[in-house]
């Protein structure tokens, strides 16, 4: 029986890799369904664009799927994962900067760094809950230009078509609905 | 740069499509002022936290974003851009060819008429099919800027300074020069680059054998029929790494010549490639493209082999041949090569053991067949080469004298197979059809029917290997005793030759092994490096 809560104790954690290791792929399949959000979120803050978060994301979920053999059961999963994650971010990063070139090197370069002196936090799922809770009190029409914008990966240039605007006062719009959210967040977040 | 324009430039990076005049300017106001270099960091943080709270909000829609990752590949970046220009090139061609046409045929007509007297020609030169055209970044053509969209004509020569650039030809290849590249088009047919130093790296599409991408370094030339690959030339060196595909590479000055396959590393000077023992690039070139489309048996295999369980590769001689045939059918060519280091390792951690005394000939072939994989990856070092080959020659006699003595017939057939693929390994290509009729003429004695009851399908498989790597090898092979398929087809339980490996020549071969195959899947790597899908 897979849970579905999607918060796993490192006990639960551990029972569904013993049973991934065992070939069990739903289990592997639940087990980093349940942890994606942890991933995605070390990604948000690690990555330089969508595509090295995707592409991270991806190789990571690969990896953990080849090498589940080699996980020893001691409730630590979620932190085996992410090491992966950060050895391939590390690797990708340093091969984007080495072979682009412009904007995305330079980048990629700065990512590479904090990622080796591990000095950006890690956000956690309450940091991405809140997120989520204030793109859900935003007005429809800025809501939906976040779930355009954000969820599904649309363009500034086709987003700018598709809100009649034109691309430079899209990119304002999307800026602004940015800082609102940073508001939001930092007021939800900051202690009472 | 005002605010706005740095906001705009700030949302276009997060969306990795700044044309290259607006990285130029953007990356020119990141240099001047760091403030706005963090600011820009920022933002794409907070862009992709935005991202990761809506992705990750619903957790149907995260598994099903999982499987996505775990199972679709998405086309590159590249891909995607450089399919936009070139449409956009053609939507823009036929817009100016609708307007010649329709539009101003009479003053054309005119205008060529004043005109071609006075020029003495034909007219304007003709399009170019095989003209790469620059697709994106900031290079030189001739020593002036070139723009996007603009051809590369023969002789001229392209050259990037700190930058890149992205050439594109009209069936889609993409070349993209690294920083201090300079390539010329060679004044001659077909799709050509000649690289005179620097980095190139390549994505071509599928060609014609006929009329393939050539690519000329000072000292060898690359043949590309359809792959990824990188060439890089420093102080007239090249050195070539496949990521997808086959490319013949040829030094010019001997013209020595190796098939260099996906995940493959060679230099110019390193040609010609030590020989393949069993799975030669072709080979695993044509596997891969039968993953690819899809067909089975080998799509199912590499299904299978992908989702196995671990155990079935934790046995210490047999996983790193089952990681390093993984890393060579891996499509994703990063992970391909994370997975080849893994091998690497596996490899170099069971040459520090010795195998147990039966196990010793299934171990040696295993070792040799795995370095077959893996000896041209960019991991593997000189060192392991002489690794493998003092640990075979170490073990090789003592497990010879062993199997000869043995009294079961599996063990003795995995000897004679053990010294084929030592042999092979080497070189000794004379002594491979001796050893291998030794091992024919021991089969006859034991396939006699007072003595075949005693044989089990495990004992058969050294003997079908043997056969592949011998015809692998010379390129034939004997064919099996008499009464070698009459004991296949008497065998009591069929199931038992679904669990045969299901390798060999024909007619050495199960006849329908591709049915059983098929029908009851196999163990994995016995199809994939059995089954040869150029061959019925």
């Amino acid at each position: 029986m897979i849970p579905d809560d999607g918060d796993l104790s490192p006990e639960a954690c551990d029972e569904l890799a013993l049973r991934a290791q065992a070939g069990d792929r739903e289990a592997f399949s639940a087990l980093v369904a349940a942890l994606y959000p942890q991933l995605a979120g070390f990604l948000a803050f690690h990555a330089p664009n969508a595509d090295v978060a995707d592409e991270v994301a991806q190789a990571t979920l690969v990896m953990a799927f080849e090498r589940i053999a080699d996980y020893r059961q001691r409730g630590t999963f979620a932190g085996w994962l992410k090491g992966i994650a950060r050895n391939l971010l590390r690797r990708e990063l340093s091969r984007r900067t080495r072979q682009r070139g412009g904007v995305e090197a330079m980048l990629a370069a700065d990512a590479l760094v904090a990622v080796e002196q591990e000095t950006d936090p890690t956000p956690d799922e309450a940091l991405l809950g809140r997120l989520r809770e204030c793109i859900g009190r935003l007005p429809p029409r800025a809501r939906l230009i976040a779930q355009r914008r954000f969820a599904e990966d649309v363009p500034l240039n086709q987003l700018a078509q598709q809100f009649k605007r034109t691309r430079a006062s899209m990119a304002k719009v999307i800026h602004l609905l940015r800082g609102q959210l940073r508001a939001c967040v930092e007021s939800g977040l900051r202690p009472s | 740069m005002t605010p706005d324009r740095f906001i705009e430039l700030c949302e276009l990076a997060a969306d990795g499509s700044l044309s290259p005049a607006e990285d130029a300017e953007l990356g020119a106001h990141l240099a001047r002022d760091p403030a706005a270099r963090e600011s820009l960091r920022l933002a794409i943080r907070h862009h992709l936290q935005c991202r990761a709270a809506l992705l990750s909000g619903e957790r149907a829609r995260t598994a099903d974003r999982v499987d996505r990752l775990l199972q679709a590949r998405r086309p590159s970046r590249r891909q995607r851009a450089a399919r936009t220009v070139l449409e956009r090139l053609g939507r823009r061609q036929t817009r100016r060819r609708r307007l010649l046409r329709w539009g101003l045929p009479a003053l054309a007509a005119l205008i060529a008429c004043a005109l071609l007297p006075l020029l003495g020609r034909g007219g304007p030169p003709p399009t170019d099919p095989s003209a790469p055209r620059m697709l994106a970044g900031d290079a030189r053509l001739d020593g002036s800027p070139i723009r996007p969209g603009q051809e590369l004509r023969r002789g001229l020569a392209l050259e990037t300074a700190a930058g890149w650039c992205e050439v594109a030809w009209p069936d889609g290849s993409v070349a993209r020069l690294g920083a201090g590249t300079r390539v010329v088009r060679p004044d001659a047919d077909g799709q050509r680059l000649a690289l005179e130093h620097g980095s190139l790296a390549v994505q071509a599409a599928h060609r014609p054998a006929d009329d393939p991408l050539r690519i000329t370094c000072p000292d060898a030339e690359a043949v590309i029929l359809g792959t990824r690959l990188d060439l890089s030339v420093a102080d007239g060196h090249s050195v070539l790494h496949v990521r997808d595909g086959l490319v013949r590479w040829t030094r010019l000055s001997d013209g020595a010549a190796s098939v260099v396959g996906a995940g493959q590393r060679l230099a110019a000077a390193e040609l010609p490639a030590p020989r393949s023992v069993l799975l030669d690039a072709a080979r695993i070139a044509a596997v891969r493209r039968a993953i690819a489309a899809g067909r089975p048996p080998w799509s199912t295999a590499w299904t299978a082999l992908r989702a196995a369980p671990p155990s079935v590769v934790r046995d210490a001689w047999h996983r790193p041949l089952a990681v390093a045939l993984a890393a060579r059918l891996e499509p994703d060519d990063a992970l391909g090569g994370t997975l080849a280091v893994e091998a690497i390792r596996h490899l170099r951690t069971s040459l520090l053991t010795q195998p147990a005394g039966s196990e010793t000939a299934a171990a040696i072939v295993s070792v040799v067949l795995t370095t077959d994989l893996l000896q041209l990856s960019p991991a593997w070092q000189g060192a392991d080469g002489r690794a493998v080959g003092a640990w075979i020659e170490e073990l090789l006699p003592g497990c010879l004298r062993a199997s000869r003595a043995s009294t079961t017939a599996g063990e003795r057939w995995w000897g004679f197979t053990a010294a084929l693929a030592a042999a092979a390994r080497s070189g000794d290509e004379r002594r491979m059809p001796a050893l291998f009729a030794d091992l024919r003429r021991d089969l006859a004695v034991d396939l006699a029917p007072a003595r075949r009851g005693s044989l089990r399908p495990g004992d058969l498989v050294p003997v079908l290997l043997a056969a592949d790597i011998l015809r692998s090898a010379t390129g034939r092979c004997p064919p099996p005793p008499p009464t070698w398929l009459e004991v296949l087809a008497a065998w009591p339980d069929p199931q038992d030759l679904v669990a045969l490996p299901l390798r060999g020549p024909p007619p050495w071969r199960l006849p329908d092994a591709r049915a059983y195959a098929d029908a009851r899947g196999g163990w994995p790597e016995a199809v994939l490096t059995g089954l040869d899908p150029r061959f019925p």
